[in-house]
């Protein structure tokens, strides 16, 4: 049996003993934006968000990061590691799923990226089931959410009385053991809310937007760039969509010197850009904006499932939100789902 | 831990040898890894950039050596660099050319431009090995004469058994050979077509009409591969800039074989 349950109150304290044994990354409200960052003070953990504007992707995938950093006559260092380990406490399941779908994509063979691939060893995922998704969100269709996730080592989901806490991994049961006395067994009410509340929070999202996904992979070959000309029209190339990503992982790198060494970083990119795929040469197998958005949708919804089993789009909704130009993936899941 | 894979190894530059007036072969070594022709690696200079490069020599050599073509930031601060400066270097990556399918076949090579260099390696492997393989003919067609590369081991490949057949867009000065494009002199070789594994690099353009030609000519499309270029950040496929249609440049390619370049989307694919 791995379901538990912990009160508010023991939740509280919880939270206070992971800040104290390890780096804690919690949801906390700024400006008017709820975001995740390293929290010294577990009393501004604020759990009453539907979502962060940003995905927690940058603790495994920094927006920046060094690649290296090569000195004139000692040779290369790597990255140091910023935190030996740390506890992600509380994103939603799409995220945490998220992280599942990334371990396919940057952890396969025949290399691994090394720097995700520390990250995530040492952290301990715990997500938060949603109980009221936002209006854009549709984790239904890729059964990544509302309250069970992929990728995480345990499931917080709140109930009338307190949370329902579900081991996922070998990992989450050892959190639980490490903080035995604030836990229980859950009993067989709690297990009972448990799974009505995902059917019921599954039945609204389902009655929005129903989408059979195992349909969505004819898109790569019958979509077309055709398809996409009407919203190539309107994208401004932002690329806020792929930045607000939790799976977008491309990246591009950048030297420069330092006063005593020649360093490289590397750091998010876009498939949005009309830079990505232009060579120096001025050559560019991609040059229209419609066949850009194209290779987007195709890639996350055609190419990941028939390589990994995954799709590329867990449902989190914030390109949805943010997309200046109101592209919405939706209505592609509609036409071709 | 060891060192990410996106970390380079420190080698010297030993060599730079002017190819023509664009192009400059440098030769770094001694060569920190062993490749299969048509294989590439991504080359660093510290401070400026990293770049994908076909490497240009054979297997067998104890150096590297690349043929660039000054373009961008990186390869002009290799144009500018000297022999004893250090670089970086990674790999090797992606595909090569098929060896295992040649054996006892003939083999005929289809370069435009400086898309000689993985052709190159793959040539000098085979006339290594020539007990292994049939006869070997080479249609290299450039812009114009001074542009053609390697032009100084021609007379040794040709001593060596190789059917050369050069060819270029404009004549310039004591020109005598063919005038016109690669495609005009891929019915010169003698070759046993139906069984010859032909390979090809070039510009998009050149490619597509040379895959077209060699059909026509009664080439096999199963025998028939080429190699590809794109932009890469990694080489490993984790960065998404050479990610087509499925395929990533540089893990699956960059050579693909005709049916694999006929799946590709528009764009990559020359059609």
């Amino acid at each position: 049996m791995r379901m538990f349950s912990i009160t508010e109150e023991s939740l509280k304290v919880f939270l206070r003993e992971l800040s104290l044994k390890h780096v804690l990354i919690a949801p906390f409200e700024r400006d008017g934006y709820f975001e995740f960052d390293v929290l010294k003070n577990p009393d501004v953990i604020n759990l009453n968000y539907t979502n962060t504007r940003l995905s927690p992707k940058r603790f495994f995938l920094p927006q920046r990061q060094l690649v290296f950093k090569h000195y004139p006559r000692k040779g290369f260092t790597e990255e140091p590691k910023e935190y030996s380990s740390f506890v992600l406490f509380g994103i939603r399941p799409c995220d945490a799923s998220a992280l599942s779908v990334l371990d396919n994509i940057l952890l396969s063979p025949p290399y691994k990226d090394a720097s995700y691939e520390n990250r995530r060893k040492n952290a301990i995922v715990i997500s938060l089931s949603c109980t009221k998704p936002m209006a854009e969100c549709f984790c239904n269709v890729f059964e990544t959410g509302p309250i069970r996730g992929m990728g995480e080592d345990l499931t917080f989901t709140p109930t009338r009385s307190g949370f329902i806490v579900e081991a996922r991994t070998p990992r989450g049961v050892s959190v639980i053991e490490e903080f035995g006395k604030l836990f229980r067994k859950a009993d067989g009410e709690m297990l009972e809310e448990y799974s009505r509340l995902i059917s019921k929070v599954l039945d609204e999202m389902n009655r929005r937007l129903k989408v059979d996904k195992t349909r969505l992979i004819r898109i790569e070959k019958e979509a077309g760039e055709e398809f996409f000309q009407l919203n190539a029209q309107r994208c401004i190339e932002c690329s806020l969509c792929s930045f607000a990503c939790p799976l977008c992982y491309c990246f591009e790198t950048e030297d420069c010197l330092e006063k005593d060494s020649y360093v490289r970083f590397r750091g998010w990119d876009t498939c949005i850009s009309p830079l990505f795929t232009r060579m120096a040469s001025g050559l560019d197998p991609r040059v229209t904006k419609a066949d850009r958005l194209c290779h987007r949708f195709c890639h996350k919804l055609s190419r990941i499932p028939l390589a990994f089993n995954a799709y590329g789009c867990v449902g989190c909704g914030r390109c949805v939100s943010l997309c200046p130009a109101g592209i919405d993936i939706r209505e592609v899941l509609k036409k071709w789902g | 831990m060891g060192l990410s894979p996106y970390v380079p190894k420190p080698v010297k530059i030993v060599r730079i040898k002017e190819e023509t007036p664009d192009t400059k072969t440098i030769t770094i070594g001694p060569k920190p890894f062993d490749f299969i022709p048509g294989q590439f690696a991504m080359v660093t200079v510290y401070g400026v950039g990293e770049a994908p490069f076909s490497i240009c020599s054979t297997p067998s050599d104890n150096n590297l050596q690349f043929s660039i073509r000054k373009m961008g930031s990186v390869t002009t601060a290799i144009h500018e660099a000297s022999p004893g400066d250090e670089i970086g270097v990674r790999g090797p990556y992606g595909r090569g050319w098929p060896l295992g399918e040649m054996r006892k076949r003939d083999i005929l090579l289809v370069g435009g431009g400086i898309g000689f260099a993985p052709l190159r390696p793959l040539l000098l492997h085979l006339l290594e090995n020539s007990n292994k393989y049939g006869r070997i003919a080479v249609c290299y067609g450039a812009r114009s004469p001074s542009l053609l590369m390697y032009r100084d081991e021609f007379g040794e490949w040709m001593e060596r058994g190789v059917e050369l057949y050069l060819t270029v867009d404009v004549g310039e000065g004591d020109w005598k050979g063919n005038v016109g494009v690669v495609t005009t002199i891929l019915d010169k070789p003698n070759l046993n077509k139906a069984e010859t594994i032909v390979c090809t690099c070039g510009p998009p353009v050149m490619i597509k009409f040379v895959l077209k030609k060699l059909v026509e000519l009664g080439y096999s499309e199963e025998n028939i591969y080429a190699s590809l270029e794109s932009k890469m950040r990694c080489g490993i496929g984790k960065c998404g800039h050479c990610h087509f249609g499925g395929k990533h440049v540089c893990v699956d390619g960059p050579v693909f074989r005709y049916d694999e370049i006929m799946e590709l989307p528009r764009g990559i694919s020359p059609f």
